[in-house]
């Protein structure tokens, strides 16, 4: 219960919601989250390959979710994960235009996170949500 | 057909990504009373990454680019082919041909001018870089609080072909890099290759001067690279440290330093300045003995992440060892260049 107010709360401060599908783990720090979703983690403590998910220059929310997790703009998040990947050093994310969509892939993908506004939180499974703690 | 089927698992499974690359390109420039003024169609780059297992992965790189050999003057070449294996947390093993990770700028460019700060390559990437290297590495990324990574590359030398490399020593080499914070990347790197045999390789850079000399040579690169790249500044400083030795003329000792500063204004423009001077023994029986000094100014416009342009206004000044008893810098060159890059 504490820990559903907990990430209620943390959701509602971030405007974001992180859920992740057979990730070895229930929470996450935020160091871990950001090293995460920058490229800096291939696999889960679990063995799972690291698949991260993010909403698509097609979503109206991926500004919203990339200002919350970046700090930077559509493009420049684009470009980092071009850069990246041409530079081999990580797999390209999944993009999503919806969010229905992320949360279906998420749901079928073991080792998959992702991360959605928290207005839509509703259609993650409980089950999949991750808390996020400093 | 085949970009369709690409295109269908990318956007279902994403198990294959295919990306294209390339640039086109205008020159003027004046070298001392010959002028030219041109444009020319750059590399065009096909990236493809693909994911075989969690854990087993495909990259390549293939570039069709000029090619005067051939009759349709064009030619595809692979630059780079492999495949890595993430066996335990940040470290993989990767075998096939891979840009040698000896600096920042070939480890992470390669052939994407999308990428390129500037227009060109650094000087040093003509005459001392071992580009490519065809063989086994193991890496490590992202490791503890600075990020610190390692490569350790065991392959062909610098005179191997693509299939074959006549020589039983392999080349070698070390590195070590950390990103203390996210616009920060510092790297130290070491490369050897012993040559039996002497004699100009596809791999080390693009120049195919030929001393003639066919004796033993041990080819040594030391490199230091330290890149800061902010919201509203770009530094990038690429060192290297070269002795190459033989028999006949012992140790001829080369060095280059490639500078850039780049101001941002505005997240889309990009104000910059760049030194390059490159210097390269008279001793030395593997690349041309000279010295060059290019300084320019430039300008970058970014439509978007697939799409940029850049102007440079360039002053070269050089001395062919050849041509010149003392070796001043003598010879003046002055290019202007226009540069659009892409990537989708």
């Amino acid at each position: 219960m504490a820990a559903l107010w907990m990430v209620s709360q943390w959701g509602m401060a971030q405007s974001v919601v992180y859920f992740g599908n057979d990730i070895g783990m229930s929470s996450i720090s935020n160091d871990k989250v950001q090293r995460v979703f920058t490229g800096k983690e291939t696999l889960w403590k679990n063995g799972k390959t690291v698949v991260i998910c993010l909403p698509g220059t097609k979503s109206p929310k991926a500004q919203e979710v990339f200002t919350k997790v970046y700090n930077k703009s559509v493009k420049e998040v684009q470009k980092f994960w071009l850069s990246l990947v041409f530079q081999g050093r990580a797999k390209s994310p999944v993009f999503f235009d919806t969010e229905q969509e992320m949360v279906d892939y998420v749901k079928r993908t073991p080792g998959a996170i992702g991360v959605i506004t928290a207005d839509k939180k509703s259609i993650v499974p409980s089950n999949l949500l991750i808390s996020v703690n400093n | 057909m085949l970009i369709q089927t690409l295109s269908f698992w990318s956007q279902t499974e994403r198990n294959v990504d295919l990306k294209l690359y390339g640039h086109i390109q205008y020159n003027l420039d004046k070298f001392d009373q010959d002028k030219n003024s041109y444009f020319s169609l750059g590399e065009q780059d096909f990236f493809v990454t693909a994911k075989l297992t969690d854990r087993i992965s495909f990259l390549g790189e293939t570039v069709v680019k000029y090619d005067a050999a051939t009759s349709a003057k064009f030619a595809p070449s692979i630059e780079r082919a492999q495949m890595k294996w993430d066996y335990f947390g940040n470290h993989s093993i990767i075998l096939g041909k891979i840009h040698t990770p000896v600096n920042t700028w070939n480890d992470e460019y390669h052939h994407g001018r999308l990428f390129f700060p500037s227009i060109d390559r650094p000087l040093f990437f003509n005459t001392m870089v071992p580009v490519h290297t065809s063989g086994v590495a193991l890496r490590g990324q992202y490791l503890g609080k600075l990020n610190f990574g390692y490569d350790v590359v065991i392959g062909n030398g610098i005179s191997s072909t693509d299939i074959y490399d006549s020589s039983t020593n392999k080349a070698l080499m070390m590195g070590m890099h950390m990103r203390p914070d996210e616009f920060t990347r510092i790297g130290v790197s070491y490369y050897n290759d012993y040559m039996p045999s002497n004699k100009p390789g596809v791999h080390s850079g693009h120049s195919t001067y030929n001393s003639g000399y066919k004796g033993a040579l041990n080819f040594e690169l030391y490199s230091l690279s330290i890149k800061r790249f902010t919201d509203q500044y770009e530094f990038m400083s690429e060192t290297g440290y070269g002795v190459n030795t033989t028999d006949s003329l012992g140790r001829a000792e080369n060095f280059s330093s490639f500078n850039y500063l780049g101001v941002k204004v505005k997240e889309v423009n990009t104000v910059y300045a760049i030194a390059d001077y490159m210097h390269i023994s008279d001793y030395d029986l593997h690349a041309a003995p000279g010295k060059q000094l290019k300084t320019a100014i430039g300008y970058k416009y970014e439509f978007s992440e697939t799409c940029n342009v850049k102007f440079q206004v360039e002053r070269t000044i050089a001395a062919d060892n050849h041509l010149s008893h003392h070796g001043d810098l003598h010879v003046e060159r002055y290019d202007f260049k226009f540069q659009l890059a892409y990537g989708f």
